[in-house]
């Protein structure tokens, strides 16, 4: 039967995630040095407060740190970087009052902090180090009182399959020894911790889960606006009035990723979206288009070859033996005609099979056991068992290499631009499968997008059968290549992402730029399917004015930098590229590897000469979001009236109905008649 | 009459709000969570009226003529439709996260319904349709599409052949009670229906 093949290959890559997760986990907080004598601050509060709305999240972190010592002390706090977030804000709160940061390069910002600190000064900082943390730096906490701080970031959310997932990150993975080393981590909320999300939805919503966090609060208002909500009980008790609280716990940790998923309506249709903005006599405006291509693509039935690359590092300790037990239920879901090999890598390379092998149970029980009596220690040499990997591919099949590592290249070759160049000379998918939140993302992420695979980031929280049929399915379908999206009408430039590659069954298409002139224009998606070409086309309205959005303009410039930062991973670092992402970050104030955001008196910003240009932007965007929640959820589908995709609905995780329809109950006639006459 | 209960029951089911209807559907993700619920009434919830509407039409015909002969084999089919359908659900054959829908439980109705039918008539229109609802079953099969019929999810019409499974498997057990050394001439009573072979 077809639906037996069809199931068993996209079903492989999947099952191996859910093998991954009971790793040792490090959280976010407050950092101590380890040696030393330095006494530890604590978490008074923590509040996150997130709205999504309009194609992006904004989240709002506010907390407040306390000294119980007779010292002034530092405050350090640390926290996974969350995926594409551009922080835009971060305040501090001196003498009482709230001040807004300003973005300096990396340098400079460090300096005036140090100089501030030095001089016994209020200032904090916050760092991003590459793809593993933001580091917040306060001075001074006073001994016996406390300090509060603010960060806001933006992210553009998606849907796969009509399923949305944001992740609070605050799980780290236990990757970066040198730092596990040195430093302590007091994650412990000691007073009140509270967190509030709402979705306020152009399509209609059917449901919200928090796999990890069931005492959640979840109101829908409608199916476009719905409310979570969950805290402590000094938390509830301080939101009581409000009457926003959820059901309570008695303490929280920051030692748990709060992932959160939403499912939208069934049957809703392929879309085109589009989100703009732009001030009163601008030339320029900035838009963000979201497609949502229609459930066309065919199924596969094609027999394969599955190589395993799997890290078996020292990190991988506590979950290796998980990790067996899913290839064993990956392996045991393969097609007969199907090949495999497994290779694991850490300091080196070693091949669990000698190439393909055909799968049967012999082969299955045979290789489950070699693997199972292997311990995981050393590095990860990711290089060479990627290498060899692809060195026993076989031209003549269709393949697919699973990758599933939690950690970062820190043995052999580690350069980005090398995995690079690996990939584009083998015309195989990469799939990788990305745990936790401190693995090198960019590295893996790039080398997919190069493979025209995907990766998929898994939380510790994640639902991890959710994250596998949604993988599963996928691998089962044909996709989109050489995806190009063309505009016509109006002038539109500086699109970002520059590269879309492919696109798998469910996957949106998010894509900022900016556009001059306004007016309908026009949008062309293409991409080849099979080798065959396929497009479509919608109408589109660039409005003159449309100042509902100003957060759209650091979204492309978030996009935009990562396109530099991808340049410089591939082709190495160039002057230009440095200094482009830094001029980007320093016009829409960003923080970025290459540039900080500090926050000092309002006197030091003016002796400084500092412009306060953040501070009208967050102004700005305060402003526009309070404007927002007053009025009703705005719908931006362009195609409502010609729709780009016809008649087709968007892709959802496989449902299926049982309907007899007309020609079943027709059929039953027959039967009615035989029996009555007989009766008769 | 059970089969209009049955009936009433699905249309309840339907008009109830959709944040209570969401915690019966056949839901892997629930199940993997521990709700057992979509197991058995997913089979009584339908995504549109539509859907609705023909399933309890063809449960109202099948159940009535079923249930006039024996009770009994109507509410085992039932069962058993039930189970093939979740069984088919649970394997790794299983394509879909989601299902909902009565239509593979009444396939085993229909079963039972063509072997009662036979053995009392031995009427070649028996032979036609079961031949045209197998059809059915293959052709969408092959193209996934319901025969004219459009509804909000797609087909699973391998919930189909499930229930027909089951219903060949419930009758060739009654088949070999009916064969059982001293059921040959007094026939095997299910229920209130008596069943001899004519043959």
């Amino acid at each position: 039967m077809n639906f037996l093949s069809r199931t068993i290959s996209g079903t492989v890559a999947g099952l191996i995630v859910s093998a991954l997760f009971s790793a040792t986990v490090h959280a976010a907080g407050l950092m101590t040095p380890v040696r030393g004598n330095l006494p530890q601050l604590s978490i008074r509060e923590h509040h996150v407060d997130v709205v999504i709305e309009d194609g992006y999240a904004i989240t709002t972190v506010e907390q407040v740190f306390a000294n119980p010592h007779d010292d002034a002390l530092e405050a350090i706090y640390s926290f996974p970087v969350p995926q594409k977030a551009a922080v835009g804000e971060f305040t501090y709160w001196i003498d009482g009052k709230p001040v807004t940061g300003e973005v300096l390069e990396k340098q400079a910002a460090r300096d005036l902090y140090e100089q501030e600190k030095a001089q016994g000064r209020q200032a904090a900082l916050t760092e991003k180090d590459e793809y593993r943390t933001f580091d917040i730096s306060v001075y001074p906490v006073l001994p016996n009182n406390d300090v509060r701080i603010r960060l806001v970031y933006i992210q553009p959310v998606h849907t796969d399959l009509g399923i949305g997932r944001y992740v609070y990150p605050l799980q780290e993975g236990g990757v970066d020894e040198r730092r596990m080393n040195f430093w302590t981590y007091n994650s412990t909320v000691e007073e009140a911790f509270s967190f509030n999300l709402q979705m306020r939805s152009s399509y209609p919503v059917d449901e919200f889960r928090l796999p990890a966090h069931p005492q959640v609060m979840v109101q829908e208002q409608s199916p476009q606006d719905w409310r979570l909500s969950f805290g402590n009980q000094q938390a509830k008790d301080s939101i009581e009035e409000g009457d926003t609280g959820g059901q309570v716990l008695a303490s929280h940790n920051l030692d748990e990723d709060i992932v959160v998923y939403w499912r939208h309506a069934q049957g809703l249709p392929g879309a085109v979206d589009l989100v703009t903005h732009r001030e009163e006599g601008e030339k320029r405006g900035t838009f963000m288009l979201t497609v949502t291509p229609g459930d066309d693509l065919g199924l596969l039935e094609q027999g394969r070859d599955w190589v395993f690359v799997l890290d078996y590092s020292g990190s991988m300790a506590g979950k290796y033996q998980t990790l067996v037990e899913g290839v064993r239920e990956g392996l045991d879901k393969l097609s007969e005609r199907d090949r495999f090999q497994i290779i694991l890598f850490n300091n080196g390379v070693r091949e669990v099979t000698s190439g393909y092998v055909p799968v049967n149970q012999q082969n299955v029980e045979r290789y489950i056991r070699e693997l199972e009596a292997i311990t995981p220690d050393g590095g990860t040499n990711l290089y060479a068992g990627l290498q060899r990997g692809y060195r026993l591919l076989d031209a003549d099949r269709p393949s697919a290499v699973i990758l599933v590592t939690d950690g970062v290249a820190n043995v052999g070759v580690t350069e980005r631009k090398d995995f690079l160049r690996l990939l584009e000379k083998h015309d195989v998918r990469l799939f990788s499968f990305v745990m936790g939140n401190s693995a090198n993302r960019p590295l893996l992420e790039g080398m997919a997008t190069l493979s025209n695979g995907f990766s998929v980031n898994v939380s510790n929280n994640d639902d991890i059968g959710g994250l596998l049929v949604q993988a599963a399915d996928k691998l089962k379908y044909e996709s989109y290549r050489d995806v190009e999206v063309k505009f016509s009408g109006i002038k539109v430039k500086e699109l970002a992402p520059e590269r879309i590659g492919s696109l798998y069954r469910g996957q949106q298409i998010i894509l900022f730029g900016h556009y001059w002139g306004d007016g309908p224009a026009k949008v062309t998606v293409g991409g080849k399917v099979l080798g065959e070409n396929r497009t479509y086309t919608s109408e589109l309205d660039f409005p003159k004015v449309m100042e509902r959005n100003p957060e759209l303009e650091r979204l492309w410039a978030y996009a935009a930098i990562e396109d530099l930062q991808n340049r410089i991973d591939y082709l190495g670092t160039d002057a230009d590229s440095r200094q482009a992402i830094t001029d980007i970050a320093l016009e829409y104030d960003l923080v970025t590897n290459y540039t900080s955001m500090i926050v000092v008196a309002e006197d030091v910003f003016e002796a400084q000469g500092i412009d306060r240009s953040n501070k009208t932007r967050v102004e700005e965007e305060a402003s526009a979001r309070k404007q927002r929640a007053a009025q009703p959820v705005k719908a931006h589908r362009q195609d409502s009236t010609t729709p780009a995709f016809g008649n087709s609905s968007r892709a959802y995780p496989s449902n299926g109905a049982g309907s007899v329809g007309l020609f079943g109950v027709l059929l039953l006639l027959p039967l009615l008649l035989l029996t009555r006459s007989r009766r008769a | 009459m059970l089969t209009m209960a049955l009936c009433v029951a699905a249309i309840l089911f339907h008009v109830m709000p959709e944040s209570v209807r969401e915690l019966f559907y056949f839901d892997a993700g629930q199940l993997r969570a521990g709700s057992l619920g979509g197991l058995v009434f997913s089979h009584w919830l339908h995504v549109d009226w539509p859907h609705l509407a023909w399933n309890v039409a063809a449960l109202a015909l099948l159940g009535g003529m079923l249930e006039l002969q024996s009770r009994a084999l109507f509410c085992a089919s039932l069962m058993v439709g039930t189970v093939a359908v979740d069984v088919l659900l649970l394997s790794p054959l299983s394509e879909v996260e989601r299902y909902c829908g009565l239509s593979g439980v009444l396939n085993a109705v229909l079963g039972c319904l063509l072997y009662v039918v036979w053995l009392r008539t031995r009427s070649r229109i028996v032979i036609a349709v079961a031949a045209l609802a197998l059809s059915k079953i293959m052709v969408e099969m092959v193209y996934q599409e319901s025969l004219f019929t459009e509804i909000a999810w797609p087909p699973y019409p391998a919930a189909h052949l499930a229930g027909v499974l089951a219903a060949v498997i419930l009758c060739v057990i009654v088949h070999w009670g009916l064969s059982a050394k001293g059921n040959k001439t007094k026939g095997l009573r299910i229920g209130g229906l008596t069943i001899r072979s004519t043959g």
